[in-house]
C-alpha cells in the first residue's frame, strides 16, 4: 500500500490492461461489465474472476485499509455462514491500479426484475416470475444473509434492489449480495457513501450517524417492502408534486410522510404495486413489522425491526403460502374459499387434512412441531376428540413420527395443511384420518385424496393400516408427490 | 421470462399497477445538415438507438428517463417529441441542406417552457448538441435566449463538435460551466460520445440530488476512449 495515492491521478483501466494483484497474480482485463461512479468492473482472462478499477482517487487510501478489512471478513466466512451470500473483495490491486479481485458468478439478475412491473400484463408477469411466494423466498434470504453480517459486526451500507441478485429460473431464491466495498466494521470510519437514494435511513440524510446495522435495516425494510408490495413504502402520492416536486421528495427522503399503507392515515396512498390484500395482509406479523419500521421506526430507531425480525416474519408467512390452482398467484391461507385476486376469483382448493385420531387415549392438546416442508400448520381440537373420548382409561402419551413432525397422540390434529392443496368442493371434511388403534397405526380414506402408499392408490372409503416401513405420498402437481410421511415405530417413553 | 411461462398464468391485468418515476428528460439537438451525410448520419442514428435502449434500464419507479430529438438543416423541427423513453420510436435522420441551429435553439427553448410538453414534475433537463459545422441562422440571439430560460439554464448541456469544421467556440458557450466539449475526429466518436451521456444521464439517475448537475457528473473521459487532446475546456 502506497500513501502516494491520494496525490497522483489515477489510471484509467481499459480493455487489455494487465493488472496485478498484491499477492502477484496477473490479470488481464477484458470487456466492462459496468460502470459506477467510482470506476468500473472488468472481466478478465480468468473466466472467475473480475476486477474493480476505481478511477477516483479521492479516500484511496481509507478506501484500501477497509477492502483490507473486507477481505478479513471473506477470511471469516465460516464462522458466520450467510456472509456467503456477499461477493466479497478478495484482494487489493497492486500500485499503480486502486482497485481489487473479486469472484465473478455466472448468471444473476438483479431483485429489481422482481419489483419493477412491465407496463404490458404486469399481472401474469407477476405470477410466471413466481408470484409472492418466490419473492418473500427471496426476502427471506436476504434478511438471514443482513442478519448474518449484522451477527459478524459488520454493516453493508449500501442495500438497494440492484445490489442483490437472484437466478433468473422461477423456482429458485438463491441470491448473491454484489457491489460490497461499502461494506466495513459497524460504526468504523465510513465511506461517505450513503447508499441508493430511496433506500438511506432518515437519520443519514440529516448527517448524524454512520452507517451502522440500523441503517442498514432501513435499506433492508425498504427493499423486503419492495419485494413484497411492488412498491416504495414512502414514495406514494405525497411524493410527486408539480409545483416544487424537489421538496416533495426531500419530504420522503427525510421521513417526513406516512407510510403509503399505514392503517391510520391514508393520506400518502401508493403509486403502483400491490395493495395488502393481494400479499402480507394487514393481520400478519411483516405487516406489523412494516408498520415499525416506516411509521415510529422511522425517527425512533430503536422501534426499527432488525434483520432478524424481519427474517422470522417472513418465514412466518412463507409457511402460509399456497398458489391458486386456477391463476397461479400466491395467497395465504385463510378460510375464504375464492381465489383473493379479483380477476380470478376462482375456487380454491381446501387442504388435504390429515387428522390423527387416538384410541381411547385421553386428549390433552399440545403444540405440534412444525416441520420444514411436510407439516406445514395444524391446529389441535381437544375438545372434539374429548366428548367422543370421555371415560377411556388414560395412557402415557405415544409420539408418532411424521418424518421432521413430532405428533403426540391423544391429540387431535384437523387443519395438517400439507402442501400442495388438494382441489375439492367440500371444505373442511378431512380427506383421510389416522385412526391409533392400540399399537396399530390405520389410516382411513374418507374421500377421494389422491393419497398413495408405497406408489400405489389408496381408494375412498377404504381403511388400511400402515406399517414403520409404508410411506405415504402426497399427490403433487403434475402427479408428481409434493411429499412423504412415513411414521416410524411408536415409542412410548420420552426420547 | 420466456413465453411459455407468460402463457401458463390465467392471471388478468388489473391488479397491479406500475409506478412511473419523475421525467429526467434527454433533448437532443442533431445536426443534420448536408455535411452529416454518409457514415456519420449513420452513427448518430445508430447512437441515438443505442441511447434510448439503455434508458429504458435506468427506468424505475424514482426516474423515467425521457427523450426528445430536434434537428435542424435548413430550418429546425422536432422530429421526436418529449415523451418516456419505453415508449419512443425515434425517427430515422436524414441529411441534407444548412445549418439552422438557431431555430433549433428556439424550439428547445419553447419545449421547456411549455409544462403540457415536459412535465413540471421533471428534473431539469439534459440538453446535448452535435454538430459538424457553423450554424448559419441568427443563432446568438437564440441561444442567450435558451440560456436565459430557467430550465435550460440549470440543466446538464453536453455538446459534441463531429470533424475540423465544427465551431467549437460556439458550442462552448452552449455547455454547462466546466464541461468540456468533446471532439470527434470521425463517426466512429459519435457511438462512444453518446455512451457518456448516457454513463451521465445514469449518474444523474442514481445521484441523490438529480438535480444538482456539474463536471462531478461526467466519468474520466479515458474510459470512453477519449484523449485529453479530444476535450476542450
Amino acid at each position: 500500500m502506497t500513501s502516494s495515492t491520494d496525490h497522483t491521478a489515477p489510471l484509467v483501466a481499459r480493455e487489455g490492461d494487465s493488472v496485478r494483484t498484491v499477492s502477484g497474480r496477473t490479470l488481464t482485463l477484458r470487456g466492462i461489465l459496468g460502470r459506477g461512479g467510482q470506476g468500473a468492473v472488468f472481466r478478465t482472462d480468468d473466466p472467475t474472476r473480475a476486477v474493480k478499477v476505481r478511477w477516483s482517487i479521492i479516500g484511496a487510501d481509507s478506501w484500501r485499509r477497509r477492502i483490507d478489512r473486507i477481505a478479513f471478513l471473506e477470511s471469516e466466512q465460516g464462522a458466520y455462514p450467510g456472509v456467503r451470500r456477499f461477493v466479497l473483495p478478495r484482494e487489493l490491486l497492486a500500485a499503480p491500479w486502486i482497485g481489487y479481485e473479486m469472484s465473478l458468478l455466472p448468471g444473476g439478475q438483479p431483485v429489481a426484475g422482481l419489483i419493477l412491473p412491465p407496463r404490458e400484463s404486469p399481472d401474469a408477469w407477476y405470477v410466471a416470475t413466481g408470484s409472492l411466494r418466490r419473492r418473500l423466498g427471496v426476502a427471506v434470504r436476504i434478511a438471514r444473509a443482513m442478519n448474518s453480517l449484522h451477527g459478524a459486526g459488520f454493516v453493508f451500507g449500501d442495500l438497494s434492489a440492484n445490489n442483490v441478485l437472484t437466478t433468473s429460473d422461477p423456482k429458485h431464491t438463491s441470491i448473491r449480495v454484489i457491489d460490497c466495498d461499502n461494506v466495513d466494521i459497524a460504526g468504523s470510519e465510513g465511506t461517505g457513501i450513503i447508499g441508493t437514494p430511496g433506500y438511506w435511513a432518515p437519520e443519514l440524510v440529516a448527517e448524524r450517524v454512520r452507517p451502522d446495522a440500523a441503517t442498514d435495516d432501513h435499506s433492508l425494510a425498504v427493499l423486503l417492502h419492495e419485494l413484497v408490495y411492488l412498491t416504495h413504502p414512502l414514495r406514494g402520492t405525497l411524493a410527486f408534486s408539480d409545483e416544487d416536486p424537489d421538496a416533495a421528495e426531500a419530504r420522503v427522503e427525510r421521513g417526513e410522510v406516512p407510510w403509503v399503507f399505514e392503517p391510520a392515515d391514508r393520506s400518502n396512498s401508493p403509486q403502483g404495486g400491490l395493495p395488502p390484500a393481494l400479499a402480507a395482509t394487514e393481520d400478519t406479523t411483516l405487516f406489523a413489522r412494516f408498520r415499525d419500521a416506516f411509521g415510529a421506526g422511522l425517527r425512533d430507531r430503536t422501534r426499527r425491526p432488525t434483520a432478524a425480525a424481519f427474517q422470522e416474519a417472513l418465514e412466518r408467512l412463507l409457511r402460509l403460502c399456497m398458489n391458486c390452482p386456477h391463476c397461479g398467484a400466491t395467497q395465504l391461507y385463510r378460510k375464504q374459499r375464492l381465489c383473493v385476486w379479483p380477476q380470478c376469483a376462482g375456487a380454491l382448493p381446501v387442504p388435504l387434512m390429515l387428522v390423527v385420531e387416538p384410541d381411547a387415549v385421553a386428549p390433552e392438546f399440545t403444540e405440534m412441531r412444525e416441520s420444514r416442508g411436510v407439516v406445514e400448520r395444524a391446529r389441535a381440537l381437544p375438545a372434539m376428540k374429548q366428548a367422543e373420548t370421555a371415560g377411556a382409561a388414560p395412557t402415557a402419551p405415544q409420539k408418532f413420527r411424521f418424518r421432521n413432525c413430532v405428533v403426540e397422540d391423544g391429540l387431535v390434529l384437523t387443519d395438517v395443511l400439507i402442501r400442495p392443496w388438494r382441489s375439492t368442493a367440500a371444505d373442511e371434511i378431512p380427506l383421510a384420518r389416522f385412526v391409533l388403534e392400540g399399537k396399530k397405526v390405520l389410516l382411513r380414506v374418507e374421500r377421494e385424496s389422491g393419497l398413495r402408499r408405497n406408489g400405489r392408490a389408496l381408494q375412498p372409503d377404504s381403511t388400511v393400516q400402515l406399517g414403520p416401513s409404508d410411506e405415504l405420498t402426497v399427490p403433487g402437481e403434475g402427479g408428481e408427490p409434493s411429499c412423504r410421511l412415513r411414521l416410524t415405530q411408536p415409542r412410548r417413553e420420552e426420547p | 421470462m420466456t413465453n411459455a411461462l407468460k402463457n401458463q398464468s390465467k392471471v388478468r391485468d388489473g391488479s397491479l399497477r406500475r409506478a412511473e418515476g419523475r421525467p429526467l428528460p434527454v433533448i437532443v439537438l442533431a445536426d443534420t445538415s448536408g455535411s452529416m451525410e454518409g457514415e456519420k448520419i449513420a452513427a448518430l442514428n445508430e447512437a441515438l438507438r443505442q441511447m434510448v435502449e439503455s434508458f429504458r434500464e435506468l427506468d424505475d419507479s424514482r426516474v423515467t428517463p425521457w427523450v426528445a430529438v430536434v434537428t435542424f438543416d435548413n430550418d429546425a423541427r422536432l422530429a421526436l417529441p418529449p415523451c418516456p423513453a419505453h415508449s419512443a420510436t425515434l425517427p430515422l435522420l436524414r441529411a441534407e441542406g444548412r445549418t439552422a441551429m438557431g431555430a433549433a435553439f428556439r424550439i428547445v427553448r419553447e419545449l421547456l417552457e411549455d409544462r403540457a410538453r415536459v412535465p413540471g414534475s421533471a428534473f431539469t433537463p439534459n440538453l446535448v448538441l452535435v454538430s459538424d459545422g457553423q450554424p448559419n441562422d441568427e443563432w446568438q440571439s437564440e441561444l442567450e435566449a435558451l440560456l436565459g430560460s430557467n430550465r435550460a439554464r440549470r440543466g446538464l448541456r453536453l455538446a459534441m463538435g463531429i470533424g475540423s469544421d465544427a465551431d467549437e467556440k460556439m458550442l462552448k458557450k452552449f455547455v454547462s460551466p466546466e464541461i468540456p466539449v468533446v471532439r470527434a475526429a470521425d463517426a466512429r466518436r459519435i457511438r462512444s460520445f453518446f455512451q457518456l451521456v448516457t454513463f451521465t444521464v445514469a449518474q444523474r439517475s442514481k445521484s441523490h440530488t438529480p438535480n444538482q448537475v456539474g463536471p462531478a457528473l461526467l466519468p474520466p473521459p479515458a474510459s470512453f476512449g477519449f484523449d485529453d487532446d479530444d476535450l476542450v475546456y
